[in-house]
């Protein structure tokens, strides 16, 4: 009978460690998620659509994106002046910031009806440098493009390199704008990339 | 003694080897319960933009669509180990090297308003990675 006791209570004492633990785990798991689930964001793009009390948005990676704007939401709309939900239209380019739950949708805070941005004109091409001159580069990308690479006094290096260490078959990463002429870039930073005699550059271009 | 004082006795032996089993029983099922996944609960990211096919860039943090109160923001990630890194920023460009296991961090100045933010990578053999975030700064109260 003692012997039973003492194995009772035993294993009694082992009981809440067990449950303690996942009990822990879970409130650990759940406050967690509630950390991910609701987060500050920023939704940035067109109004695709307009329903009663949300927006969607398309937004800069082609996604589409659910705001919804509640009457306490703050809005501003181009020029600065208050707006309302009323004002907002399907085409206007927004800035939709609030908290975003665990299905992705936004709960505005404040949203600014700002104008369309100008897309970024700089390019960022690389490839292997073919032929060098006084003025530009010459590369060959990894599509078989050639691309000239033109810089000037307000072009960088990256690192300590000048334009002199940049060899024909050298690979390299150059940003800058694109010039008149078709596959023309004046740089406004070159990078030397480690090169490897049987790499193969490919060509990224935004 | 009694017989029925032996039987009591034997009674009471048994149920506390009942009752002591059934605990040990009722302990052990609970140790073997699946512990819960912490993905399990997890929202799906509302970036999935942010998930490159190939699995050579990873940015860590920010998030994509973050909003922020600072005009920089810590931005840091994997790629391939000693790849070269070309930050694109509203502010400017910024090179950058990962170290020896692939993980890299540099500090991004941010503009007031959206800012489109593309990382690439370019690795020593040749391979290319890239990916874009676009990180809000404001600092109204949100």
């Amino acid at each position: 009978m003692i012997l039973a006791f003492l194995l009772t209570a035993s294993l009694l004492t082992q009981i809440p460690s067990a449950t303690d633990s996942a009990i822990r785990q879970a409130v650990k798991d759940q406050v967690a998620a509630i950390k991910t689930s609701v987060a500050k964001r920023a939704f940035v793009g067109p109004i695709s659509a307009k329903s009663e009390a949300s927006i969607t948005i398309t937004n800069l990676g082609n996604l589409t994106r659910t705001a919804v704007v509640a009457g306490d939401a703050t809005i501003k709309l181009a020029g600065g002046k208050e707006g309302t939900f009323a004002d907002l239209k399907v085409g206007n380019f927004v800035i939709a910031m609030g908290d975003v739950d665990s299905q992705g949708t936004l709960a505005v805070k404040r949203l600014l009806v700002i104008a369309k941005p100008t897309p970024d004109k700089r390019v960022v091409i690389s490839g292997r440098v073919t032929d060098t001159s006084a003025a530009s580069f010459t590369l060959e990308t990894a599509k078989k493009e050639t691309w000239t690479v033109k810089f000037t006094s307000n072009t960088s290096f990256a690192g300590k390199i000048k334009k002199t260490d940049i060899k024909a078959g050298d690979r390299i990463v150059a940003v800058g704008n694109p010039a008149a002429t078709a596959n023309t870039l004046t740089a406004k930073l070159i990078v030397q990339l480690s090169t490897s005699p049987t790499a193969s550059p490919v060509t990224p271009v935004i | 003694m009694k017989k029925e004082v032996i039987l009591a006795i034997s009674i009471g032996f048994a149920l506390g080897l009942i009752i002591t089993f059934g605990i040990w029983t009722a302990n052990q099922s609970l140790k073997n319960l699946p512990q819960p996944s912490p993905k399990a609960s997890v929202a799906p990211s509302p970036t999935p933009n942010n998930q490159l096919a190939n699995n050579q860039l990873t940015i860590n943090i920010p998030d994509d669509e973050a909003l922020v109160s600072t005009d920089t923001v810590t931005l840091s990630g994997t790629t391939t180990p000693k790849a070269t890194l070309l930050v694109v920023s509203e502010n400017g460009e910024q090179t950058t090297v990962a170290d020896a296991s692939g993980a890299f961090s540099l500090d991004v100045d941010l503009i007031t308003g959206f800012n489109t933010i593309t990382v690439y990578s370019y690795s020593t053999d040749g391979q290319e990675a890239s990916k874009s975030l676009t990180i809000t700064y404001s600092t109204a109260k949100i």
